[in-house]
């Protein structure tokens, strides 16, 4: 085998190690013997190697014999290397000290090494003991004590190091009892640090047994803690990555040197591990560290240190592991009291300047801020932001960019009758599929490769001159634009390559097939844990999609010609128009079907005309396209089928159906716009003339920067941007099984024919039925794989986590769906959007596209304002609206909504003008934005039409109150439904909005789950008393108004009051209910109630006090600390389950940090 | 290699032929080419658009020294 074949196959074996060790993770205790294995497997084959390249192997010799041995010894290593390069990047072991042996009178302290610095110590119980073993740890500790300037700054000396004194103390530790009930495995964490251990204090011990000491690790992973209200830490750390300045807050990167743990203790030297720290412009000193000359600064910061959240709902997010796979295991958000210095303080050694950074990366920034300057001065807003993200990689910019308006974006907008649209250039970007031009990957990269050899060799430069020239100028790029995963695959492949078409001669081809394993290698080697961040796979997803797919689909589509080519034609330009105008019909199983078996007949029939000289020439054929577009359409579609669809219904659920178009213009676009940004940025540093040349170039480019944010903008207009159904994985594995199999067809064929041969099947079809029997046999583990939804039968119900919202999905023990309100949508800066971000995202991740029922309880937009996405996104066969809602349409003036919602509505301190306001744009429409979708807009689209009701796509609206029963069924004997408890006929006249809302109660057999929507107290009141405890009685009660009801019209309420009301109107209603269990629906309040955001979250924490003291602190959940809560019930009892109990299951800590306090 | 070079050649030429004409005939343009020969171009329009725009990489770093507070 050939020295590039090993290496190759070195690379992905690496990567498969890395695959398995995802796969089957092993105790980290095992790694030395795994590090063992892989350093022996590799020093065998890299030994073996040199022997046969000494004494070559042409002869049969020992030496040969042995060189065969080369190859599994390089695999296995490969392996073992990957499995423990992600096992340790993935955990921060504990380091074994010593051993607490027990054996009848002796007992000893067995210290197997000594601490390595200031440590914290825990103990392990190894085994079973029959009676406690209580101790002191008795040791001494050399604290470091920070030296203090007179400016209340850290001390550093001339050399740039933190300054401390040393202070050695005897230390003996708190009595630990490890108890004989505890089971083996169970940890008592020391609450002393030490730095030497002289001995044990003995207190009470068993006959036999034994305790593990370990040394906890210094990562700065094992000093954050999660939640809220954690004491403030001391880190002195230096800042590591550009500043990433946003308007209202900047965000730097620091690694850590020291941090002093807890406040006023010792100083420990951090191991490992980088913390994201937040700042805002209120902060003195903001402004010197909201700027690029900040990077390399050390810096001390007092503040939390806290952790990112894990997923908040079953397939969310996961912030946590997403920051852990770049090295942040730490957040901070230092805050500076009124009159107190600020937290966050650059420190400068003794008597100099603050120190630079790394002087290429300095020096990389500073041409980046140069070259941005120049933008600023030759190309309007937003298209410099546009040519600052595609070029120099400061995305951030285009935050809050929105599409020029119609008059900026010129007559043709307005003639395809765009109008005016609040839509932001980002949200265009990604529905329209083109945003990958923002994550500066592969394309920028050769696109300024290209551009350098160019102006090389336009110089007339011999290229063994000029190649170290421009890796040097990639190495840079790469450095500006943040050096991410994609950006560093493309220069270590274009490095790769001018290496080798520089020195070696070698073709592309050859490079790319080693490039991308070696870049693979390089970058995993360094941070295994990339190895699933969509920057990393869908970086080479599109490269492996370009070098692998594009010949076979090529030479595949040349194959068409005359008729044929224009039945695929006109086939693929009509589903593309079907999508474009009911894109639901192409998920359709009725449809879909039937047109494939069309389009199938077209083809055979426009084959059977040419056969009969009738059609189109042959040549009309994809052939006879330059070979340039031809390839170019080719490998749009290998990027499409190889990456596009697969991976981006797996990362984001969503199938951006214009890129397919979009890009065939975009990608040749932004080749131009980049290398005019390129140039114009380089030459305008030429002193004098420069900046004039670059005016030239930027008014240019200003057209085609234009020409891109319409094309993207038009793109997101006109095609849709559909939620799909999450894949799993072993149907991604098994769609690459077929996608490999097309790419190596050839070989394939070649190999079944010969099958075929040797087994004397001579039959003419044998072949093709053994190809069939591969791929029906490939489908395999699709049959045999665990359902997706493993969950027991019976009623099922996910209170989802929104933040200050509501969204419940009920899952009928018959099958059906129905989800219950729809979350809060934030337009403004914050743009969160929980039907798209949670429940959409919810419902792709569980399969579900169809919805038999939507229940909005209320037209708060904290419950309604995600209607429209939902109704925009999924099949829902019926939507039901409070009676507020009847008389709902697009065409209703502000006046007559609020009219509606009742007669005695008033715009005043209950009911301000922006919130009534809000309601109005999410329900009827946004005057000022047309194309905002609105409930009653989406309502009149899915009307009673022959499209609509073919697709399924039809929803017929119902306003219910008191006494509708909107579900029935009956299973196993058990009765399933959703009643209407309120509103009454009559409405409530006070707090009509809310009182007035729907109040339901799901009932499965003897289980029944009470959801009160936003009544406030005199609604309680009134339900309480209207209804008899049998018609209210529920094991479970979803607390009304989210808890956060404010019984006064005070801004802040007292406390008395809150809890006067409580008991007047919720002790009632609690007496009535009797709950088992109270959940909360909370999240950060302010971008719903914005002032009242900081009052809302004193009247939860009082209402939660109070519901605790009534059923019991474990009997309050919350979707704010519990995050998701799942429950389940059979009709008989109930189980419950929450996304935090599942987080920390998985290894997470008890709780995350709360958005209040991040929000507020 | 060869097809690089011709097209960014091109690409170039075009770039400041279209340059020249969209200077001549949008105002804003008109204006940063005149601010810039006058050596002011903090005070041309396209400048001015994207003041909020990247605020910390200006011409006048002096101002953005200033605390906040």
């Amino acid at each position: 085998m050939k020295m590039q074949s090993k290496i190759i196959g070195g690379c992905y074996l690496y990567i498969g190690g890395i695959i398995l060790a995802m796969l089957f993770p092993m105790d980290p205790s095992w790694l030395p013997w795994l590090r063992l294995a892989s350093g022996i497997a590799l020093g065998i084959a890299g030994l073996l190697l040199l022997m046969g390249l000494v004494t070559g192997d042409t002869a049969d010799t020992a030496a040969q014999r042995l060189f065969r041995v080369v190859w599994p010894a390089l695999c296995l290593g490969a392996i073992f290397l990957g499995y423990t390069r992600y096992t340790s990047a993935n955990t921060v072991p504990d380091m074994q000290v010593g051993e607490i042996r027990i054996e009848g009178p002796t007992r000893e302290f067995i210290q197997r090494t000594d601490l390595p610095d200031t440590s914290r110590l825990r103990l392990e119980k190894s085994e079973d003991i029959e009676r406690d073993i209580r101790i002191r740890m008795v040791g001494e500790l050399d604290a470091r004590l920070p030296v203090i300037r007179e400016d209340g700054t850290h001390a550093m000396d001339t050399d740039g190091r933190w300054m401390f004194r040393q202070a050695r103390m005897p230390i003996t530790s708190d009595v630990i009892t490890v108890r004989a009930a505890d089971p083996v495995g169970t940890e008592y964490v020391l609450d002393q640090p030490f730095s030497r251990i002289t001995g044990i204090e003995w207190l009470e011990g068993p006959a036999s047994g034994s305790v593990a000491l370990y040394r906890i690790s210094n990562h700065i992973g094992s000093f954050v803690r999660p939640g809220r209200a954690q004491s403030p830490v001391t880190v002195l750390a230096r800042i590591t990555s550009d500043p990433r300045v946003y308007d209202f807050k900047t965000v730097l990167m620091v690694t850590p040197a020291f941090i002093q743990y807890p406040a006023g203790g010792p100083f420990y030297r951090v191991e490992g591990g980088d913390i994201q720290v937040t700042i805002h412009p209120g902060m003195d000193g903001y402004n010197e560290f909201a700027r690029t000359a900040a990077y390399g600064a050390d810096v001390q910061i007092q503040g939390e240190l806290t952790v990112a959240r894990a997923e908040s709902n079953p397939g969310g997010f996961n912030a946590r592991q997403f920051m852990q796979n770049y090295n942040i295991y730490g957040l901070m958000r230092p805050y500076q009291p009124r009159g107190q210095p600020p937290p966050m303080r650059m420190v400068a050694p003794e008597g100099q300047d603050v120190r630079p950074g790394n002087p290429l990366v300095s020096f990389s920034l500073n041409l980046r801020d140069r070259v941005l300057l120049l933008f600023k001065s030759t190309m309007p807003y937003p298209q410099s932001a546009f040519l600052g993200g595609v070029t120099l990689g400061l995305r951030y910019g285009l935050q809050g960019a929105q599409f020029p308006g119609e008059a900026e974006a010129g007559p043709v907008a307005s003639r395809l009758g765009m109008g005016k649209s609040e839509a932001q250039i980002v949200d265009d970007f990604r529905s329209s599929g083109v945003n990958h031009v923002l994550a500066v990957s592969g394309l920028h990269v050769t696109i300024l490769t290209v551009m350098f050899v160019a102006i090389f060799a336009l110089l007339k430069f011999p290229k063994q001159v000029f190649v170290p020239f421009v890796i040097f100028a990639l190495v840079v790029f790469a450095i500006i634009t943040g050096a991410r995963p994609s950006t560093l695959r493309a220069v270590i492949m274009n490095s790769l390559f001018l290496l080798t078409w520089g020195y070696l001669d070698k073709g592309l081809l050859s490079s790319v097939l080693i490039g991308v394993p070696v870049a693979a290698f390089l970058i995993l080697i360094h941070n295994p844990l990339v190895v699933v961040d969509p920057s990393f796979t869908l970086s080479f997803g599109a490269i492996l999609s370009l070098a692998l797919i594009t010949m076979p689909a090529h030479e595949l589509l040349c194959r068409l010609r005359g008729n044929r080519f224009m039945a695929v034609i006109i086939f693929v330009v009509a589903t593309s128009l079907i999508g474009i105008f009911q894109w639901t019909l192409i998920t359709t199983p009725f449809f879909i079907g039937p047109w494939v078996l069309f389009g199938l007949l077209m083809y055979l029939i426009a084959d059977a005309l040419e056969e009969k000289g009738l059609g189109v020439t042959r040549r009309f054929a994809f052939s006879a396209m330059p070979e340039g577009v031809s390839t170019f359409l080719a490998a749009q579609i290998a990027i499409q089928i190889g990456m596009m669809i697969p991976l981006s219904a797996f990362y984001f659920c969503r199938w951006p159906f214009a890129g397919a178009y979009a890009n065939l213009i975009a990608i040749p676009l932004i080749g131009v716009v980049v290398q005019l940004g390129a140039i114009a940025g380089l030459l305008g540093l030429v002193p004098v003339i420069g900046p004039f040349i670059a005016l030239l170039l930027s008014a240019a480019n200003w057209i085609f920067a234009s020409f891109f944010l319409w094309l993207a903008h038009v793109s997101a207009t006109i095609f849709p941007y559909p939620f799909v159904r999450r894949p799993r994985v072993i149907e991604i594995v098994v769609y690459y099984f077929f996608i490999a199999a097309f790419v190596w067809h050839k070989p394939l064929w070649k190999w079944i024919r010969g099958v075929c041969d040797r087994r004397g099947w001579t039959h003419r079809r044998a072949p093709v039925l053994l190809a069939c029997g591969l791929a029906l046999a490939a489908t395999i583990p699709l049959w045999v794989a665990p359902p997706r939804d493993t969950r027991p039968d019976g009623l099922h119900v996910t209170v989802l986590s929104v933040g200050y919202g509501s969204s419940i999905l009920v899952e009928s023990p018959g099958g059906r769906r129905i989800l219950i309100d729809t979350g809060f949508v934030e337009h403004e800066r914050g743009r969160r959007n929980e039907a798209e971000r949670t429940i959409l995202q919810y419902m792709s991740h569980a399969a579900i596209r169809t919805l038999d029922g939507l229940i909005l309880t209320s037209p708060l937009p904290e419950r309604a304002a995600g209607a429209s996405y939902i109704l925009g996104q999924m099949r829902v066969h019926q939507l039901f609206l409070p009676p507020m809602l009847a008389e709902l349409s697009s065409d209703m003036t502000f006046d007559e909504f609020k009219a509606s919602l009742g007669p005695r509505l008033h715009i005043d301190t209950q009911y301000p003008y922006e919130r009534v306001r809000s309601m109005y744009h999410e329900l009827v429409g946004h005057p000022e934005w047309p194309r905002r979708p609105s409930l009653a807009t989406a309502l009149e689209s899915r009307g009673d039409t022959v499209i609509n009701r073919w697709s399924g796509w039809k929803t017929t609206a119902q306003t219910v109150g008191a006494g509708h029963v909107l579900f029935e069924e009956e299973v196993d004997g058990q009765s399933f439904r959703i009643e209407v408890l309120g509103p009454a006929r009559q409405p409530t006249p006070t707090r009509i909005i809310e009182n007035n809302g729907l109040v339901l109660r799901v009932v499965y057999g003897d289980f029944a789950m009470l959801i009160t929507g936003a009544l406030h107290y005199d609604g309680q009141q009134h339900l309480a008393q209207t209804r008899g405890a049998h018609e209210l009685q529920a094991q479970i009660l979803v607390v009304p108004h989210h808890g956060a009801a404010n019984p006064t019209r005070a801004m802040r309420p007292d406390r008395g009051a809150v809890l006067d009301a409580l008991e007047e109107s919720t002790r009632p209603l609690l007496d009535r209910v009797n709950p088992e269990l109270a959940i909360f629906e909370f999240g950060n309040p302010r971008p719903v109630l914005e002032d009242m955001g900081r009052p809302a979250v004193n009247l939860y924490e009082t209402t939660r006090q109070y519901y605790q003291s009534r059923l019991g602190t474990d009997q309050v959940l919350s979707t704010d600390r519990d995050l998701a809560i799942m429950i389940h019930s059979d009709g008989r009892d109930y189980t419950m389950d929450t996304q935090a109990r599942r987080n920390r299951a998985r290894g997470g800590d008890d709780d995350a940090v709360s958005d209040l306090s991040i929000g507020l | 290699m060869e097809r690089g070079v011709k097209m960014l050649t091109r690409i170039m030429a075009v770039a400041l032929l279209v340059g020249a004409g969209v200077i001549l005939f949008h105002p804003d343009y008109r204006d940063t080419a005149r601010a810039m020969w006058r050596g002011e171009i903090e005070t041309s329009a396209i400048w001015d658009s994207n003041r909020a725009y990247y605020s910390e990489v200006a011409y006048e770093v002096e101002v953005f020294h200033e605390d906040a507070k």
